[in-house]
């Protein structure tokens, strides 16, 4: 099967092969099962197998497919969820122990439901930073989760597990969230296509909140297609169309963006540009107020969220969580109201930015993932931590709430990614440019090993 | 600007909260203002996420804005 021009995706090939009858799901969703239990030790990206429930799914598309009705354009395909998202029949512990005595959530979050409806069979949640909050996935509770290209090294945060699986090749596609980066920063050093779309665009019913001002949520997946087949269903069914990327102003970011990234980042930049005939570079104003601003809106959100939490039973939370949201709730209204007319003025100048270009090219993070056991990197000179600062390329486009496609470098080694920013609805014009990447080679996603692509079930 | 010194605000030298925290902010009071009572473990951590904070907050109160410019609370991109 191909879609639009290009080898399928392997979601895409699977449902393809379920719908023809040629795999049946129950086959697909077991082998899968079977395949994190023996493979994610090494990762830690998954917190929870779905088994009987996911079975039991499988089972009602393949009697769909039987009987001759649509089993839908994700027909037996399996995928995960960032532990946040409600999934009928589970609690959501958005990565804490703080959360596990709640009741199984009755319903599926809306975008789960979508894409259950459209044939896609969730088998597992995902391993996340506590309550989202991180750039790292080291969790207290539920352990560090590991990057499949070098297991020695973080997968990124705080949607880890939903990178690491699609890197591993566990799934052929996941669901996180992203308030400052975290689809971003993980798509990158994972080396998975992720996507953030426009903020207020996704419904985030059934989504356990971090920061109401930034917070969206998003697929990430092995190829291009796969991940704007299942951005569409999120997005409720929606077409996402696909303009001739010779159309599309492409233009560089500098200043902020352009400093501290490696040579080999660099470099990759540099590739892209010349092979998309783009040569403008475009500087955004007060990138450093913008990312303290989104900082400072995150902290203040999610300590108010977690105040009556922190008041009773403080010490339940990871500790690498808890002072943060603590030092959050007490912000003064002057600051956070700083900060959000900021973002006001911010706004005005991306948009006047947006106006010579459609799509902006920027790194994801400074370069290669940082080891766990020496978790900084190096800005202006200076070794910093690399949970409070991987996102330091991510936060100010948070800020603007602006669609990023997330786009794996297809490079020798470690991953390294870029941002495609658009304008406000402009997710089209990044799949172009994105397509456009995969097929010249110049970015693609290379999981370890496709357990879900074997057809010997 | 130079963003070299205001990537990671300094954490204040001394790690205690309270009123005798000259080197940072009054945690201890800000807490009590909110009904949030910090365990004596956390608050090294506390002390040293609100500096942090305060660096941030220092660096966005720099800047002017025009008093038109209102807060983003409805915010479309």
């Amino acid at each position: 099967m191909t879609v639009q021009g290009h080898k399928a995706g392997a979601a895409l090939a699977i449902a393809a092969d379920v719908r023809a009858g040629r795999r049946s799901a129950v086959s697909v969703v077991t082998a899968v099962i079977a395949d994190i239990e023996v493979r994610d030790t090494r990762f830690n990206s998954v917190t929870r197998i779905l088994g009987p429930a996911a079975v039991a799914q499988a089972e009602e598309v393949d009697k769909a497919v039987a009987a001759g009705r649509d089993p839908g354009p994700l027909a037996g395909v399996p995928f995960g969820v960032k532990d946040l998202f409600d999934v009928r029949g589970e609690v959501t512990t958005a990565g804490s122990i703080v959360l596990r005595d709640n009741l199984p959530a009755t319903r599926d979050a809306e975008v789960v439901e979508r894409l259950r409806a459209a044939g896609a069979v969730p088998v597992a949640t995902l391993n996340m930073d506590e309550f989202a909050y991180g750039f790292s996935t080291e969790n207290a509770h539920t352990g560090t989760t590991r990057n499949p290209h070098d297991p020695a090294r973080l997968a990124g945060g705080s949607s880890g597990g939903s990178a690491a699986s699609v890197a591993a090749g566990l799934l052929p596609f996941t669901l996180g969230s992203d308030t400052n980066g975290s689809i971003r920063v993980p798509s990158s050093l994972c080396g998975v296509w992720g996507l953030k779309p426009t903020y207020g665009q996704m419904p985030l019913r059934g989504v356990y909140p971090f920061v109401a001002s930034l917070d969206v949520v998003g697929p990430m997946a092995d190829t291009v297609e796969d991940l704007r087949a299942v951005y569409g269903i999120m997005a409720g069914g929606v077409h996402v169309g696909e303009p001739d990327v010779g159309d599309v102003r492409v233009a560089r970011l500098g200043g902020w963006f352009a400093e501290n990234i490696s040579p080999e980042l660099a470099a990759g930049i540099d590739r892209v540009m010349a092979h998309l005939g783009h040569d403008r570079v475009i500087e955004l104003p007060e990138v450093a107020r913008a990312r303290a601003a989104a900082f400072l809106i995150s902290a203040a959100e999610g300590g108010n969220l977690h105040l009556p939490r922190l008041r009773r039973r403080a010490m339940q939370y990871d500790p690498a969580t808890r002072g943060r949201l603590m030092a959050g709730a007490m912000l003064p209204a002057a600051t956070f109201v700083q900060a959000q007319r900021f973002r006001r003025w911010f706004r005005g100048h991306v948009h006047a930015a947006l106006a010579h270009a459609d799509v902006l090219v920027a790194p994801t993070t400074v370069g290669v993932a940082p080891r766990i056991d020496q978790p900084s990197i190096t800005v202006n000179g200076r070794t910093v931590s690399a949970r409070a600062n991987l996102g330091i390329f991510t936060q100010p486009i948070s800020l603007a709430g602006l669609p990023v496609l997330a786009a794996p470098l297809a490079v020798d080694g470690l991953p390294q990614g870029i941002q495609l920013i658009g304008a406000p609805g402009g997710e089209a014009k990044l799949f172009a440019v994105a397509a456009e990447l995969q097929r010249a080679g110049l970015a693609a996603c290379r999981p370890i090993e496709a357990g879900y692509a074997r057809k010997d079930s | 600007m130079s963003s070299a010194a205001r990537l990671s605000p300094s954490a204040p030298v001394a790690g205690a909260g309270g009123h005798d925290d000259r080197k940072g902010p009054p945690v201890a009071d800000m807490a009590r203002i909110i009904g949030l009572s910090i365990p004596a473990a956390c608050m090294p951590d506390v002390v040293a996420n609100t500096a942090l904070l305060q660096g941030y907050a220092d660096l966005v109160s720099g800047f002017a804005l025009p008093d038109d410019c209102e807060p983003a609370y409805e915010y479309t991109p």
